[in-house]
């Protein structure tokens, strides 16, 4: 099993922009357009909910924090300097926004220490192994945030280590070795179901 | 054996995240070590694990609808808004900031405001009390010589006042209290042998002083109690006033109770001008017992209002009676929440609290003072009045002491004799405060003598117990420490007389060698 180095995203700004691109929706948005902003949304929004999603483990509150998301990126995108990609940016808006909602449950739990059992419910999964899938979104959602976010960007999201370097503001080696710490963390969360998982 | 960054790098690897040189390098140690292949075949089980547990929230169709909704009712909002309570706060500190480096005493202030609100409570619509206790010449007379006042003479509340063995004004309320002998003040008249003009003269001068009593001690419908601290002065000076009338009226009785050196003081003039000085201090601070506190405060009043408003309610309480003076009856109540301050101590007052009575010293609260010369001391000589009295107007006649006679003699025929006149002093307080001396004392006797004097001493506890109880220690230090003198005396005369007869025993026993026969008695 031999693993290639994918080839590393370029950025840099294309010389000719097809109106699809998130270059040119800003640029149009920039320009006065207000649709662009929508063109934008519809084009990341699954993303964003989904990471949001993922990373607080509760559907309630993914559309109101992407909503936040979105709110931060139209107020600022008029000072976006193109130097990034566009997601890269919008990823780490939604990564803070991951954390401020974290902080305030953590300051509301002091507040109110018993939990209310509906918060819990979260969609369920959708497909066969749901078992299993429960299993280890529970134990994710054991993990620090500083281990489950890189973690859940990597292997849910599919993200580069550069571009999560970039989302969550750490150098890629820090990256490489949370990772690792998640993974690690998370085999030892779950080595009561490791004959089950590792069929 | 493999080591942590080989795993953190076959981790990095398995993501396909190694640069060119790392990627060679755990290639080769992968062939070579059995153990990092498997744990690469679990890693990347794992990583499908999870990828395959990733779910994905339903699409949300009108997402960007909201969003831009959103957006819109947001932009019509000033952004300065959400900074709002930001500044507020920081404006409110600023302002404290500024109060405090200008005034620093608003907190003070805002405490003193509250106490002064709480006090304004406690201070609204009082009336005499002494009104609803219905003072009669009795009470002026006992409150000028007992130095005591009824409060609620329904439940036999009084406020006995006295001075502490520092000389500190207190005050006491008591209920259930011993009641004082009754026609105190008549005997009072009888003494004196007073014609009915003279009577009536006296009863008028008792008589002025009822509105001005009154006046002294208030109260309301919240249980408060105000005493004016000029009520000290005014206790010496009716009993200076009564001590003077008599003097003029008839010098040759009252000769009998009065000290024979009375200062000048009790002239009729200098009288009238301590009189005078004592009701022409203005109300002012007043001690305040309410429920929950003891504390004083100024309260300042119209005397002439306040003696209209006497002689209306007296008028009114022509007619209505009995009903109507029970509504104005007020009870203080002295083992409420007021015992929480037993412990502590104001430093205007030391209060010590039991069951039936309240005893406040004045410590922080000064009586006013009265300008005139010798008006301090004035307080002793009352005192030796009234307990010259005591002896006139109290049930049964009280001695100055309990002579005993002894008479020795020794053998039938001896004609030497002893004769022992022991006078046994008055022991009103020590048989109430120190019944263990008195014990004591009866053994003494008992062995030194085949007399019982027990019995006697029995008599006298038990005959001037009563006395005691409570309401005579207002001169219990002075007295209890001048009868104890006075018995120190006695004992060493009697202990000198013992001496002298043992002495005078050997020489006749040496002499004549008589049979022992036992000593007469």
């Amino acid at each position: 099993m031999i693993f290639r180095k994918k080839k590393k995203d370029t950025v840099q700004v294309p010389k000719i922009l097809s109106l699809d691109d998130d270059f040119s929706l800003i640029k149009r948005f920039i320009e006065g357009d207000e649709s662009a902003f929508k063109s934008l949304i519809l084009r990341h929004k699954e993303k964003v909910r989904n990471i949001i999603y993922l990373n607080l483990n509760s559907s309630e509150a993914a559309d109101d924090v992407a909503q936040d998301v979105f709110i931060t990126v139209y107020k600022n995108l008029k000072n976006f300097r193109f130097e990034s990609q566009f997601t890269t940016w919008l990823y780490r808006i939604t990564i803070n926004k991951c954390k401020d909602h974290l902080r305030k449950v953590k300051i509301r739990s002091i507040f109110s220490p018993i939990k209310d059992s509906e918060e819990e419910l979260g969609y369920l999964p959708n497909h066969e192994n749901s078992d299993i899938a429960n299993i280890v979104q529970e134990a994710i959602s054991r993990l620090p945030d500083k281990l489950r976010i890189p973690l859940v960007l990597k292997d849910m999201e599919g993200l580069s280590y550069q571009e999560i370097a970039e989302s969550v503001q750490c150098e890629i080696g820090t990256v490489k070795s949370r990772i690792f710490r998640a993974r690690e963390g998370l085999r030892n969360i779950l080595k009561p179901y490791e004959q089950e998982l590792m069929r | 054996m493999s080591t942590n960054r080989d795993l953190e790098l076959l981790s990095a690897y398995a993501d396909g995240e190694l640069s060119d040189k790392e990627r060679l390098e755990i290639e080769q140690k992968l062939k070579l070590s059995p153990e990092l292949q498997d744990e690469l075949e679990k890693l990347c089980k794992l990583k499908v694990v999870i990828s395959s547990s990733s779910r994905q929230l339903p699409e949300s169709p009108f997402f960007d609808t909201r969003v831009l909704a959103a957006i819109h009712s947001d932009s019509g909002k000033s952004t300065s808004r959400k900074w709002i309570p930001a500044v507020g706060f920081g404006v409110v500190t600023v302002l404290l900031m500024f109060v405090f480096r200008y005034n620093p005493d608003v907190i003070n202030n805002i405490v003193k405001e509250q106490h002064s609100n709480l006090a304004g409570f406690y201070k609204e619509n009082l009336k005499p009390l002494l009104f609803s206790a219905d003072l009669t010449n009795e009470d002026i007379f006992n409150f000028a010589f007992y130095h005591r006042l009824p409060l609620n003479k329904n439940q036999n509340q009084v406020l006995q006042l006295g001075y502490s063995g520092d000389g500190k004004e207190f005050f006491e309320i008591k209920k259930n209290h011993t009641p004082v002998t009754e026609g105190n003040y008549e005997k009072f008249l009888a003494i004196l042998n007073l014609n009915p003009g003279e009577k009536r003269q006296m009863d008028s001068i008792l008589e002025s002083y009822r509105d001005e009593l009154e006046m002294q001690i208030l109260a309301n419908e919240k249980h408060t109690v105000a005493i004016n601290p000029n009520l000290w002065n005014y206790n010496k000076a009716i009993a200076a006033d009564l001590i003077s009338f008599a003097k003029e009226a008839n010098m040759a009785e009252l000769a009998k109770i009065l000290p024979a050196d009375l200062p000048s003081v009790y002239s009729p003039v200098s009288v009238r001008k301590i009189v005078a000085e004592v009701k022409s201090v203005k109300p002012a601070e007043f001690i305040f017992i309410t429920p929950d506190t003891i504390f004083s405060d100024e309260y300042a009043f119209d005397k002439q209002k306040m003696r209209k408003e006497i002689k209306q309610m007296r008028e009114e309480l022509k007619y209505a009676g009995n009903e109507m003076r029970r509504n104005f009856a007020v009870t203080v109540k002295v083992d409420g929440k007021i015992a929480k301050m037993q412990k502590e101590q104001s430093k205007n007052f030391n209060i010590y609290i039991d069951s039936n009575m309240c005893h406040v010293q004045l410590a922080g609260v000064n009586v006013p003072t009265i300008p005139f010369p010798d008006f301090k001391e004035m307080g002793v000589n009352i005192e030796q009045v009234t307990r010259r009295l005591e002896d006139f107007v109290e049930s049964f006649p009280r001695s100055r002491g309990e002579s005993r006679s002894f008479s020795i003699r020794i053998g039938p025929d001896s004609v030497k004799g002893y004769n022992f006149n022991f006078n046994m002093p008055n022991l009103d307080s020590v048989t109430h405060f120190v019944p263990m001396q008195l014990d004591s004392m009866v053994k003494y006797y008992n062995k030194s003598f085949n007399h019982r004097v027990d019995k006697n001493l029995d008599s006298l506890v038990s005959g001037n117990n009563y006395r005691m109880k409570g309401d005579d220690y207002f001169w219990q230090n002075e007295a209890f420490k001048k009868q104890m003198e006075e018995m120190q005396k006695e004992m060493m005369k009697f202990r000198e007389e013992m001496e002298n007869l043992r002495k005078d025993m050997k020489k006749d026993t040496g002499k004549t060698q008589q049979k022992k026969k036992p000593v007469e008695i």
